[in-house]
């Protein structure tokens, strides 16, 4: 990590790559707390692929939100295994793939899902989070 | 072929900006369906290309290889859908590779319904060429514009 000129915290790309990964794994290890620590308190969360479908807002603001968003996720939920899948990087932003596995709690059905994600850092913390999900494999698995 | 040539990563032959102009070019042409000779001419003949989605609903979801396979879904999905207003929101390019987050405005040609799909797109260039394309779209958007009322 280094600081630009203004005094703020930079990430170079070494930085950034272990955060991912280290954000996945706690993600996968369900230690939210810890995880969430890595988002800034004003984080703007959004969520694409969505129309209206699903009980998530497009956006969501605040790292509060966004913990509670997770939390109401895992009691619908459960993340089975998960893997990073690919990673790119430019300056303080990137995009990732990530696969992970599901099971509904109601349902008991599993389901293998794909999402991408593109972060941007600021002061070395994630800013910005656009989420591309396949929801419609989501709302099937919960037999909707 | 040497093992070690295998697992190595083959460079693009492109630098930033001729690896944003093709893309540009790609989701222009591709999306708009008018020059499917710029696909052919700008993608590997054994591109793979992925298409991330449930297979039961949407019949090119999954992954595919060759650039006419590639093609011939383009071509697929023009024949149901217009596409119009395409817009990039992000770019991000590492290398050879890039991620593009995109909307583009579809009308389904048979219930005329339209609506806004967000792409997510992930692509790879070696020696000037794509030669990995997978792309994440809105699922629920495009089966509701298909008119099936349980897409969601």
């Amino acid at each position: 990590m280094r600081r630009s000129a203004g005094g703020q915290k930079q990430l170079d790309e070494g930085d950034l790559r272990r955060r991912i990964y280290l954000i996945a794994n706690l993600r996968m290890s369900g230690q939210i707390d810890e995880m969430a620590r890595h988002f800034a308190p004003d984080v703007a969360m959004h969520y694409h692929c969505l129309n209206g479908v699903f009980f998530l807002p497009q956006v969501l603001l605040g790292r509060a939100a966004f913990r509670e968003n997770i939390r109401l996720f895992d009691m619908e939920f459960e993340l089975l295994d998960g893997e990073v899948i690919d990673v790119l990087l430019e300056n303080e932003s990137a995009a990732v793939r990530w696969r992970s596995s599901w099971r509904h709690r109601g349902t008991g059905r599993t389901l293998a899902l794909e999402t991408a994600y593109f972060l941007s850092w600021k002061n070395g913390l994630i800013a910005e989070a656009h989420e591309y999900m396949d929801y419609h494999g989501i709302v099937a698995l919960a037999g909707a | 072929m040497p093992f070690q040539q295998l697992l190595s990563q083959k460079p693009p032959g492109l630098n930033r900006d001729e690896i944003v102009d093709r893309v540009n070019l790609l989701a222009l042409h591709a999306s708009t369906g008018h020059d499917l000779d710029a696909v052919r001419r700008l993608c590997a003949p054994d591109i793979v290309c992925e298409f991330v989605g449930d297979k039961s609903r949407i019949s090119y979801a999954g992954r595919h290889v060759g650039v006419e396979t590639l093609a011939s879904i383009l071509r697929t999905i023009n024949i149901d859908f217009e596409q119009l207003n395409y817009a990039l929101s992000d770019m991000i390019v590492d290398g050879g590779r890039v991620a593009v987050r995109r909307t583009v405005e579809w009308r389904h040609r048979g219930t005329g319904r339209r609506g806004l799909v967000e792409l997510a797109d992930f692509a790879r260039f070696e020696h000037g060429l794509m030669v990995e394309f997978v792309e994440y779209r809105d699922s629920i958007a495009i089966l509701s514009m298909q008119g099936e009322s349980d897409a969601a």
